[in-house]
């Protein structure tokens, strides 16, 4: 099954059908090369996941490590950016877990020295305050919006990643994206 | 329709995920609906624009840990692998200085036994004689007895290769320390 979501993969499918097969035979070169074409993916999507580029970093390095044991397993390539998607959820669930309660969404206040009238906010506040959005919801309403909203996958490959059904995943998605309009226009208000 | 569209309702038909029969006539309609819809459409553009690619720094970071751990989890196997095959290259040295024993001479043959010496012959004890296919109390080549690995509280693995020779006891330590991840 292809993975339209993931231009890139797409693009290089041939050298990472090669390279997968030189670093099943243990070619270093070879899995440092798939390391460099998935690197931003994973640490993006785990720093999305987590809020904080310091436990994304772990996060990503936690992900290749297991690539790397499980390389052999590949039957095909069309496996592989699914798979990176769904290993990358599992050990980031796993480190929220482990981490201490972050601050309350809630209790987070944007920092904005001067907000113009028009209440326009940079893309670094844009930023802060969708973290915190997304802090608000679930694991699964979290990882079902990053991927659907912010990695622009489709609903059916949302399901696949996160191994539920698309009735479960839609429901996710629609609870999700109500909680960051609600906490929006709350934060907004408050700004005005 | 005359009810307001659930919140839930209205966030999956703005990315088009459920079947809009209904919802865009009563948007038309419905000022509430509307409002909410919109800015339901926003909290997904804001969220498909967020430009948070990771930082050159933290990739690279990244990369130099994987590989950085996968270099210490590959190592030790090569330093046993070495180890075995210097393990190998002494028992091999081993068989080579001590050449096997040329074969012994065949015995003559004797065509016939006087009686006299026949008689003599039974009346003595039996002798112990060596079987046939046993070359007898000969030294023996040296080669490898057992092989086995020797934990050490204070220090790495050994490899004790005890051979047939008994002055010959080979001991192999690895000079680098297994990490556990």
């Amino acid at each position: 099954m292809a993975v339209p979501w993931m231009a890139h993969f797409m693009l290089e499918q041939d050298l990472l059908r090669e390279w997968i097969k030189k670093a099943k035979a243990g070619d270093p070169d070879a899995f440092e090369r798939i390391l460099l074409l998935h690197e931003r993916t994973v640490l993006r999507f785990a720093e999305r996941l987590l809020g904080n580029s310091e436990d994304a970093k772990d996060a990503a390095q936690e992900v290749f490590v297991r690539l790397h044991r499980h390389l052999g397993r590949f039957r095909e390539e069309s496996e592989f950016g699914p798979w990176l998607y769904r290993v990358t959820a599992n050990v980031c669930h796993d480190a929220r877990r482990r981490r201490k309660p972050a601050v309350p969404a809630d209790e987070i206040e944007i920092f904005d020295p001067a907000p113009t009238p028009e209440q326009e906010l940079t893309a670094a506040q844009n930023h802060a305050l969708l973290m915190s959005a997304l802090e608000t919801l679930s694991e699964h309403e979290r990882a079902a919006i990053v991927l659907r909203d912010m990695e622009s996958c489709t609903t059916a490959e949302v399901a696949r990643i996160l191994g539920s059904s698309e009735t479960t995943v839609r429901s996710q998605i629609s609870t999700g994206r109500v909680k960051i309009r609600n906490f929006l226009m709350k934060k907004l208000r408050r700004r005005a | 329709m005359t009810q307001h569209v659930p919140e839930e309702r209205l966030a999956i038909y703005v990315s088009g995920d459920v079947e809009a029969s209904g919802i865009r006539e009563h948007l038309q309609i419905c000022e509430r609906c509307g409002q909410i819809a919109a800015e339901l459409e926003q909290t997904c553009s804001l969220l498909a624009s967020v430009g948070d690619e990771p930082a050159a720094e933290d990739l690279a970071e990244v990369r130099r840990r994987v590989l950085g751990r996968l270099k210490r989890r590959q190592r030790p196997v090569w330093a046993w692998s070495t180890a075995a095959a210097v393990a190998t290259g002494v028992a091999l040295a081993c068989f080579l200085e001590y050449p096997a024993e040329p074969p012994l001479p065949a015995a003559p043959q004797i065509a016939a036994v006087p009686p006299a010496l026949q008689e003599a012959a039974a009346q003595q004890p039996p002798e112990r004689r060596p079987q046939p296919g046993r070359a007898g109390p000969t030294r023996v080549a040296p080669g490898i007895r057992s092989v086995a690995l020797v934990n050490q509280p204070d220090g790495p693995p050994l490899i004790k290769i005890a051979t047939t020779d008994p002055r010959v006891l080979i001991l192999l330590a690895s000079d680098e320390r297994t990490k556990t991840e």
